[in-house]
Formats: C-alpha cells, sequence, structure tokens
C-alpha cells in the first residue's frame, strides 16, 4: 500500500469515525442484559432467553377474557379509567435491576397490579410472576435463586424450600411449575442432570414433587410451560453445540411434551421456541413460537396447540418483542426496547399480519419504563377506578 | 450481578465509551447502527462481565463488536449496496479531498472486509491481534486486507493510483 493512500485510509476512518458515544450506554447495556439474563439467573437448567418467557404473560389468564375491547385509558396519567378494556399490565418487573436518575442501581423494585383497587404496588422483588387469577405471583429478590409465593392482598411471602427455577403457572393457579430442581446448599444444583427437571409446586399445601427431565438442561436454556389442557407439560428442545455461548448456536429443533410425571408424552419438530405461557391465544388453540434471538428483526411463528403445525409466520415490528395476545386475532409487543432510556418503549398491538393497530403506551412509573418483564392479564372485573395499564 | 460490579461496569463504560464508540462508528458508518452495535456488544459484556472484569474487558467488547458486525451483514440486516453515492467528479476530486471518496467506498465494504481495515488502520494493530479478534488466522488476516484493500480501489476508481499491495506481517 502507497503511504498516501495508507494516510488517506487513517484521515477516512478517524473522518467516519468522528462523535461523541450516546449517554445512558451502561444502563442500556444493563437492560438488554437483564431482559436475556434473568431467566438464566433464576433457571437450574442453566441459561434461557428470556424474550418470550419473562414477558410472561399468564396467557391461560387471557383465556377467561371475554369483555368487548374497551376505550384506551391514558397509562401512566392520573385520570381513572372509566371503563376495562380488554388487556391490562399486571406486572412491570425491573427484572435485573434499574439505573435511577442519580445513576444508582435499583435492584427489587417492581410493579404489581392488585386487582382489587386496579391499582400498581410497589413490591421489593426483582421478579414477578402473577398468577392467571391474579390472587398470587411468583417472586424473587436479587442475588437469591430462592422462589417465594406472594400474596397479593396480603403482601404475605412464602418461600419455597428446597427447589428453585424459572417459574411458570398452571392455567388453574393452583400449582407453580419451576424448570429447574433441587437446591444443594442453597445453590442450584446446574451441573449434575439428575437434579435437572421441573418441579411441581402446590401451592396451597406448598408441597414440591420434582421430576428429573435431562431435557430441562438442554441447549440455550429450556423453559418448562403448562399447556392450556393443564395436564401437559412442554420443554423447547435445541440443538446443542459443546462450549457454544451465542444464543444462535443453539438452534431450536423440536418441542417435547411430558405429562405431569415427567414422562415424555410426544416429540413435536419445531423451529422456535415455546418460552412461556403467553405464548398460547386466549382460546387455547393456537401459540407463538419465537425466535431465541429477542431484538432486531423478530419473526414469529402461529402454530396449533398442541401439534405445533405452522399456521402463520408474522414479522414482528422493528425492534420489538412479544408480550402476548391481545385477542384471538392480535398480538401485543414491547417496541422501542432498546432504547436506554427507556422513552421510546411502548406496547404496540399488532395483527397477525404484523402490522400495528395501536400504540399503547407504558406506565410513566421509572420501573415501568425500565421494566424486562412485562406481563399481560384479562382487564375484566378491574374496579372503574382503576389506574392500571388498560387496554 | 451485585452492586458492586454493576458500579464496576458502569466506571468501565463511562472511561471507555468515547473509544469504543469511535470503533463502532468505523465499523458501521452509521451512527444509529453504532449505537445498536455497541450496546449490543455491551449487554453481551454485562453477561459475562464477573469472568472477563479482571482481565482485558475492552478487548472482549471489541471482540464483540467486531463479530456481531459480521453476524448482522450475515443475517441480512446490513447490506452493503452497490451503487455509490454522488461524489464529486473527478476534476473537483483532484487533490482535494480523498477522504471522501474513500469514506463512501468504505461503507460499501463487507463487514469483514470493513472490520479488518478498522483493526489495521484505525486501531493500529498487528496481525496476530487482529487474527485474535476476528477468531481466524494470521495468513486470513493477510489475504482478507489484500482483498479489501483491493475491492475499495474497485469502488474508488479515481484515487490516486496505488503500488500494488504488499502486506506483510508487523
Amino acid at each position: 500500500m502507497n503511504d498516501q493512500l495508507q494516510r488517506e485510509l487513517t484521515r477516512a476512518f478517524e473522518r467516519l469515525s468522528a462523535g461523541a458515544p450516546p449517554p445512558g450506554l451502561a444502563e442500556g447495556a444493563l437492560r438488554r442484559a437483564g431482559r436475556t439474563t434473568l431467566v438464566r439467573r433464576v433457571g437450574a437448567a442453566g441459561a434461557a432467553l428470556a424474550v418470550l418467557a419473562v414477558a410472561g404473560a399468564t396467557a391461560a389468564t387471557l383465556r377467561t377474557t371475554a369483555a368487548a375491547p374497551g376505550p384506551r385509558t391514558t397509562a401512566g396519567s392520573s385520570t381513572p379509567a372509566t371503563r376495562p378494556g380488554t388487556v391490562a399490565v399486571t406486572a412491570y418487573g425491573c427484572g435485573g435491576g434499574r439505573v435511577d436518575a442519580h445513576g444508582q442501581y435499583v435492584q427489587d423494585d417492581s410493579l404489581l397490579l392488585d386487582r382489587t383497587t386496579g391499582r400498581y404496588a410497589r413490591v421489593p422483588y426483582c421478579q414477578v410472576l402473577p398468577s392467571p387469577d391474579g390472587r398470587l405471583a411468583a417472586v424473587f429478590r436479587s442475588g437469591s435463586e430462592r422462589v417465594g409465593i406472594l400474596d397479593v392482598a396480603s403482601r404475605q411471602v412464602r418461600w419455597i424450600d428446597g427447589y428453585a427455577g424459572r417459574p411458570a403457572w398452571s392455567p388453574d393457579s393452583r400449582t407453580l411449575l419451576l424448570t429447574g430442581g433441587p437446591l444443594v446448599q442453597g445453590q442450584a444444583a446446574k451441573s449434575d442432570p439428575a437434579n435437572i427437571g421441573f418441579v411441581l409446586v402446590d401451592v396451597r399445601a406448598m408441597r414440591s414433587q420434582f421430576h428429573p427431565v435431562a431435557e430441562a438442561a438442554n441447549g440455550f436454556g429450556s423453559a418448562a410451560v403448562f399447556l392450556p389442557d393443564g395436564r401437559t407439560i412442554a420443554i423447547t428442545g435445541c440443538a446443542c453445540t459443546p462450549g457454544a455461548t451465542h444464543e444462535g448456536e443453539w438452534p431450536v429443533t423440536h418441542i417435547s411434551l411430558y405429562d405431569l410425571r415427567g414422562a415424555l408424552v410426544r416429540t413435536l419438530p419445531a423451529t422456535q421456541g415455546l418460552w412461556s405461557a403467553a405464548a398460547f391465544s386466549p382460546d387455547g388453540t393456537r401459540m407463538v413460537l419465537g425466535p431465541q434471538l429477542q431484538y432486531g428483526t423478530v419473526r414469529v411463528q402461529v402454530a396449533d396447540v398442541p401439534t405445533a403445525a405452522v399456521r402463520r409466520s408474522v414479522l414482528l415490528p422493528q425492534d420489538s418483542a412479544f408480550v402476548g395476545w391481545y385477542d384471538n386475532q392480535q398480538l401485543v409487543v414491547l417496541t422501542g426496547v432498546s432504547d436506554r432510556t427507556g422513552r421510546s418503549a411502548r406496547l404496540v398491538v399488532v395483527d397477525l399480519a404484523g402490522h400495528p393497530v395501536r400504540t399503547v403506551p407504558l406506565l410513566g412509573d421509572p420501573v415501568a419504563r425500565s421494566a424486562v418483564d412485562i406481563l399481560l392479564g384479562p382487564a375484566t372485573g378491574l374496579p372503574g377506578t382503576a389506574t392500571a395499564t388498560v387496554f | 450481578m451485585d452492586p458492586e460490579m454493576r458500579a464496576d461496569f458502569t466506571a468501565f463504560v463511562a472511561s471507555r465509551s468515547a473509544s469504543l464508540f469511535r470503533t463502532a462508528m468505523a465499523l458501521t458508518g452509521h451512527r444509529q447502527q453504532a449505537e445498536d452495535l455497541l450496546q449490543t456488544a455491551l449487554a453481551r459484556t454485562v453477561r459475562h462481565w464477573e469472568r472477563i472484569r479482571d482481565g482485558r474487558p475492552e478487548a472482549y467488547v471489541r471482540t464483540a463488536m467486531y463479530r456481531q458486525c459480521t453476524t448482522w451483514w450475515r443475517r441480512g440486516r446490513e447490506r452493503p449496496t452497490d451503487r455509490l453515492p454522488e461524489l464529486p467528479g473527478p476534476d473537483a476530486m483532484a487533490g482535494v479531498d480523498l477522504s471522501l471518496a474513500l469514506i463512501a467506498g468504505l461503507r460499501q465494504l463487507a463487514p469483514k472486509h470493513r472490520a479488518v481495515l478498522v483493526l489495521r488502520y484505525l486501531e493500529d494493530l498487528p496481525t496476530e491481534e487482529i487474527a485474535e479478534i476476528l477468531g481466524c488466522g494470521a495468513s486470513t488476516v493477510r489475504s482478507q486486507t489484500a482483498r479489501a484493500l483491493d475491492r475499495l480501489r474497485q469502488l474508488c476508481p479515481d484515487l490516486t493510483a496505488p503500488t500494488a499491495v504488499q502486506e506483510t506481517s508487523p
């Protein structure tokens, strides 16, 4: 290379790279990482992508929704909703924490909908997963693998002894399903296949039953999810590449169905995964199968339950993540998720062609704006004075 | 991640963000894409912070950016176009601002080619270190550099006629 070209090339790069970095990079990275690492932290089965799972809206709850769509509320304003809509945000979870206006990290700070008042309660947990009936919530605290069951009305928590894992509720709210296993000396024994599987916790009696399932340690991370029938548990299987560290290196190959005793019932071919109960349509006949990647261009599949036969492919709006179903014909996505300030984050209802139908702003609270988990439930039954995000 | 590690990570980003963003800009040529690229790499860094904080975290972020850039390109997120933006004609160009043409040419390069030039001519790294970052051999780095320069010359025919590329190990 001649000297002139080399000199000019260096100059060109210097001109090309001029510009100050944007503010809030660390905060943005933590928010983004929180969305994808939360499940890794809480799941004894190992890492799993949080995109669909921690969005974790309880679709079983949505199945009970029968109300016609109501007028949109002014979310985040102090004006009470006069009439509930179809869907409400039941929790805003802060996930791995957030950075407040003073640059300090705030952990264990989430918003949980109290259905009796229609208002959000600030709760000291980093992850909250409301039960389909809204009376309980699975909760986590930062730095701990233990799973608690919060009584929303009394705010009392009962901690599950001996087991930990990624949570999912049964459709009847009676059983909490953990993808994980026994705790050994207070830690999830992730390296021992005999200790990986799923745990069924009878939340009334607080009795836990562990079923070892090797596949629960599969691939990029698995999430056991109840099918709408309440008798079948689905686990997404991936092709495992030893030493792989990137989510793209764990392609989804199938979805396995197990009975409640941990026996394999059926294996369905699949190319995208089932990560949470939020994937199920309100009528329980279809499910959204999603990619492992959370950001950028996201294409999801709408498939039959339980065969996983793909009926259509939906390209979600740019920079969005699937949150749940609005009704049997429309999905809810969270867009603007990579915005470091959270100001662009909003919910968008899209049709099954992926076209935006309407936009719903998030609650004005900083927790909502930086939430990594946005969970949906039915708006039915909320009091008329509800200030929750209802749409 | 505990509060101490978060504070540690925040301090690292604060101290290195200007340099890292410069690299991201050079790699993408677009501010928005650069922000997204750096953010993606930092998010990945957060996930491994406990392991890498006492090592070479900056090298980790840079490697993540170079690899992410190539991955995006493979997935079609970013595609170089065949058409160059309009530039001043040869007369206006002559001796005035070669870097304008080069910037336009660099934007047309495939990310892997652009990456190898960024590493060499912006970061001024030796071949072996470039090879380590890109996850390839030193000979590949040399051949990729030569190809990138050849392509650049094709894209910018009005550039001063270069001498033959002589890539040698530093």
